[in-house]
């Protein structure tokens, strides 16, 4: 009996551990709950530099990224895995460095974007399709169009050369794929539901018992 | 022999007489209600698309709680048990030494490894549990990842704090021990291997985090046959330690 009182005791205290944490996370997910969505626009002025580069990482999820360039002259695509900011390794193996950089997570959407301004000469821009994992996008009117499905963890970054009044104009947005989870009002009353059983079972099993 | 006749028994009493040592509140429900709760929370704001991934951004933190836990609670713990003279008195009890080995390591490692890390997993399941379904296999070997990565760091501070019988010195030397194989064998022999050039050595690196071995191997990276079971192996050769020196040398 004393035995069978002490597992009812470390049981119950369990269970009301995870009726609190089904409401805290019932609640972080009603304030905080997640994006299916995401984008993010603007300008870089390539100034005296000598190409842009443009990345996104799916920090935790799988989706489409879509990348659409404005007044771009030429353009690369580099795939990579893991960091998108290792591409600047691989730059810089080609003798390309950067100049200025800018990132923007959306955390709640399970993205990072970033663009960063490349030195470099226009021969070594061209020598990208030497590494690997990189093709030459072709712009249409001056404009260039990638879509891409990323993998967690996965990244595409696009250098690209600005064309007129070195001003590169970009739009990416990400659609997150294949997500889904239990909703908060499910989680908020199986947590109430544990806690409650927790409670009881530790009073009638425990506390109870004991006065016996 | 004289000892095998209900032993089993008795060494169940003694893990739970002693479990209620180690888990007595309010420590340990504290513990499990902010690694439950936070790690959900990391993982409800952030849309995860993979089970092991998802995962692992809560039992990542949560292993380094465990860990602590295992290294200044539940092994540092046995030192207090020789200090009070429990210790004297399980060895009293007709009961062999690997029957109360047995029990320790269940009331003092197992136990607290499945419970912490359990409690986000647990919580994790339920919030998550239209993308958990799609691969419960994957899910549990994470998670079953991560307590062997446990049970190794716990089954060899269970052998510091039998062999030093203090608390402080077990405590500071487990904490030091698990720094030394994270640095050493994780980020040390990585860099090393990567700038000599020597993949061997990257992927012993790799080998030493099992965690991190499962996120690869569902993330479709490549990973060795031998590379899974070098954790194991190292949590099969220190409870061997363990048990050969708690059961031919331990003297309380």
């Amino acid at each position: 009996m004393k035995y069978f009182k002490l597992a009812v005791g470390i049981g119950s205290r369990m269970l009301i551990a995870l009726g609190v944490s089904l409401v805290i996370a019932a609640i972080a997910g009603s304030l905080w709950g997640v994006k299916l969505e995401s984008g993010w626009e603007g300008s870089v002025a390539q100034g005296s530099g000598d190409a842009i580069v443009l990345m996104a990482m799916a920090t935790a999820s799988s989706g489409t990224v879509e990348i659409t360039l404005a007044n771009v002259r030429e353009a690369y695509t580099i795939t990579l895995a893991g960091d998108p900011f290792r591409i600047f390794d691989y730059l810089s193996a080609l003798d390309i460095t950067v100049q200025n950089r800018s990132v923007k997570p959306d955390i709640r959407a399970g993205i990072v974007y970033g663009w960063g301004v490349l030195d470099a000469s226009i021969q070594a821009i061209r020598l990208l399709p030497t590494l690997g994992q990189v093709e030459s996008l072709e712009p249409e009117n001056g404009e260039a169009r990638l879509v891409q499905s990323l993998s967690p963890g996965g990244s595409v970054a696009v250098v690209a050369i600005a064309g007129e009044g070195g001003v590169l104009e970009f739009d990416i947005s990400f659609r997150v794929e294949g997500y889904s989870r239990t909703p908060d009002e499910a989680l908020l009353t199986l947590g109430l539901a544990s806690s409650l059983t927790g409670i009881t079972a530790y009073y009638l099993g425990v506390k109870k018992s004991a006065k016996r | 022999m004289a000892y095998s006749s209900g032993g089993g028994r008795r060494a169940v009493i003694v893990a739970l007489v002693d479990m209620f040592d180690t888990l007595k509140p309010p420590g340990l429900d504290a513990l499990m209600i902010i690694v439950a709760g936070l790690g959900a929370t990391l993982v409800i704001v952030q849309p995860f698309t993979s089970p092991s991934y998802m995962l692992s951004y809560a039992l990542d933190p949560t292993l380094f709680a465990a860990t602590i836990f295992l290294a200044l609670r539940g092994a540092a713990g046995i030192t207090g048990l020789v200090e009070s003279g429990v210790m004297q008195a399980f060895l009293s009890y007709p009961l062999s030494r690997t029957h109360i080995a047995a029990a320790l390591y269940a009331s003092r490692i197992l136990a607290p490894s499945i419970i912490i890390l359990g409690a986000p997993t647990a919580t994790i399941a339920i919030a998550m549990w239209p993308l958990v379904s799609q691969d419960p296999a994957e899910f549990i070997a994470t998670y079953a990842a991560y307590l062997a990565q446990a049970l190794m760091y716990g089954s060899v501070f269970m052998l510091i704090a039998l062999i030093s019988k203090t608390p402080g010195t077990s405590g500071v030397l487990s904490v030091a021990f698990y720094f030394a194989y994270t640095v050493l064998l994780g980020l040390l022999l990585y860099i090393v291997g990567r700038a000599a050039g020597v993949e061997l050595l990257q992927r012993v690196a790799e080998a030493s985090y099992l965690p991190g071995i499962a996120l690869i191997y569902y993330g479709g990276g490549s990973i060795e046959i031998w590379q899974p079971l070098m954790v194991p192996f190292l949590l099969v050769a220190s409870l061997a330690v363990v048990y050969l020196y708690f059961t031919r040398r331990f003297e309380p």
